[in-house]
């Protein structure tokens, strides 16, 4: 070995490689590499998100496709996402942009200041970080969500959860409210299906309803995976047990996508045998997405039983909350209202 | 010439301090520096194309 062979080895080894701290992988990254949700790059010893203010996709939607069924119901959210996300789910939905590089793939400089006045502009009340994971592009989300409190916008993460308490915690101080997916029950579903753990979600849904956030969770059913009435029943304990009955619950239908083409469509049928399940248990809303459903899609009083809430799809038909409170019994309904 | 206890005691800290530095310098070469907080980059590494209408509903789920 010649000695600027020596030096070169010398200085690739001196080079530092660094660690990131914001989710439970706590990937390690060499120089020029990223971490596994491919937007945390090390670039000379620094971690630097290389998605900070380069959104992909910017649309509004109601704030029902979310879903967010117990938030501002009937409004519109401004709606972002950066590619990238820190789980790779083998049934993702979006996976064109959660799996996608950065290099391959293009988007537009918004700034946070420019979500917020658009949001603003578009008298859209709050704004969301959704589509793939904010949690991949956490300081993109949290300064745009600071700064959107400051101008009285509320902010919405729709998020798989898989983040370390810290980063988390502190996210949830600029945040109103959290959808949080729970896939599974075991920490097998997770790593067989979506690279994690379940552990660390079960944290994150601990901690947001703890700090008073609003939170809602969904789960996607997927045929032979995770549909057996054990699978179910376990899920709605746990919703029930740790963050309580109040606590809405969605059951999504799943359809093969990207890595799980295999498997046909959840039935109807199971996801009305999950809502009897979850509301057996004990939960008070129990909804069913990504299918027409007319009492999976509605929300009824746990106290009188009444309609409240008539939704079709992403629309609100009517609403008959009195300031959050069910008009027949006063029960006061869980959710952020007005 | 014998070696004083003094000079014994002496030689045994400076080379314990010189190994104890070494090593200090290893590992900050060798672990990973962590951190919590990204920082932005100046330049996205894709294309750059506007965004389009932000009117409409997002093709994407959530």
């Amino acid at each position: 070995m010649r000695g600027n062979d020596k030096i070169h080895l010398v200085r690739r080894f001196m080079k530092q490689k660094v660690q990131c701290e914001l989710c439970p992988k706590e990937c390690v990254i060499g120089p020029g590499q990223s971490g596994e949700c491919r937007v945390r790059v090390n670039i000379d010893g620094v971690l630097r998100s290389v998605v900070y203010g380069y959104p992909c996709s910017m649309n509004i939607d109601p704030v029902e496709k979310k879903p967010l069924f117990h938030f501002l119901p009937g409004t519109q959210i401004l709606s972002l996402a950066t590619v990238g996300c820190n789980l790779h789910c083998l049934n993702c939905q979006n996976w064109e942009i959660s799996q996608a590089n950065p290099e391959e793939s293009s988007a537009a400089l918004v700034p946070p200041e420019r979500v917020v006045a658009l949001a603003q502009q578009r008298k859209s009340p709050s704004i969301a970080y959704t589509y793939t994971d904010p949690i991949a592009y956490y300081e993109y989300a949290y300064d745009t969500s600071r700064l959107g409190r400051q101008a009285g916008l509320r902010n919405v993460l729709v998020t798989a959860g898989y983040c370390n308490p810290k980063p988390w915690r502190h996210l949830l101080e600029v945040t109103d409210a959290a959808r949080v997916d729970l896939k599974g029950m075991s920490d097998d579903f997770y790593r067989r299906f979506c690279s994690g753990t379940v552990r660390p979600v079960q944290q994150c849904l601990i901690d947001a309803v703890a700090t008073g956030v609003h939170v809602e969770v969904i789960n996607l059913i997927i045929p032979t995976l995770n549909d057996s009435e054990d699978d179910i029943r376990r899920l709605s304990r746990w919703v029930k047990t740790n963050l309580g009955s109040d606590i809405p619950l969605h059951f999504s239908r799943f359809f093969p996508q990207y890595k799980m083409q295999h498997l046909p469509p959840t039935p109807l049928e199971t996801l009305d045998v999950a809502r009897q399940i979850a509301l057996e248990e004990g939960l008070f809303y129990v909804y069913i997405g990504n299918i027409r459903s007319k009492e999976g899609e509605n929300t009824y009083c746990p106290g009188c039983h009444k309609l409240l809430i008539e939704r079709q799809e992403y629309f609100v038909l009517q609403n008959v909350l009195n300031n959050g409170c069910c008009p027949g019994c006063g029960k006061k309904i869980y959710g952020v209202w007005v | 010439m014998g070696m004083t206890r003094r000079d014994f005691l002496q030689r045994i800290i400076i080379a314990g301090s010189t190994v104890a530095a070494g090593c200090l310098v290893l590992a900050k070469a060798v672990l990973p520096k962590k951190f919590l907080w990204a920082k932005p980059v100046s330049k996205y590494p894709g294309r750059l194309e506007p965004l389009g209408s932000i009117t409409s509903q997002a093709k994407w789920s959530g």
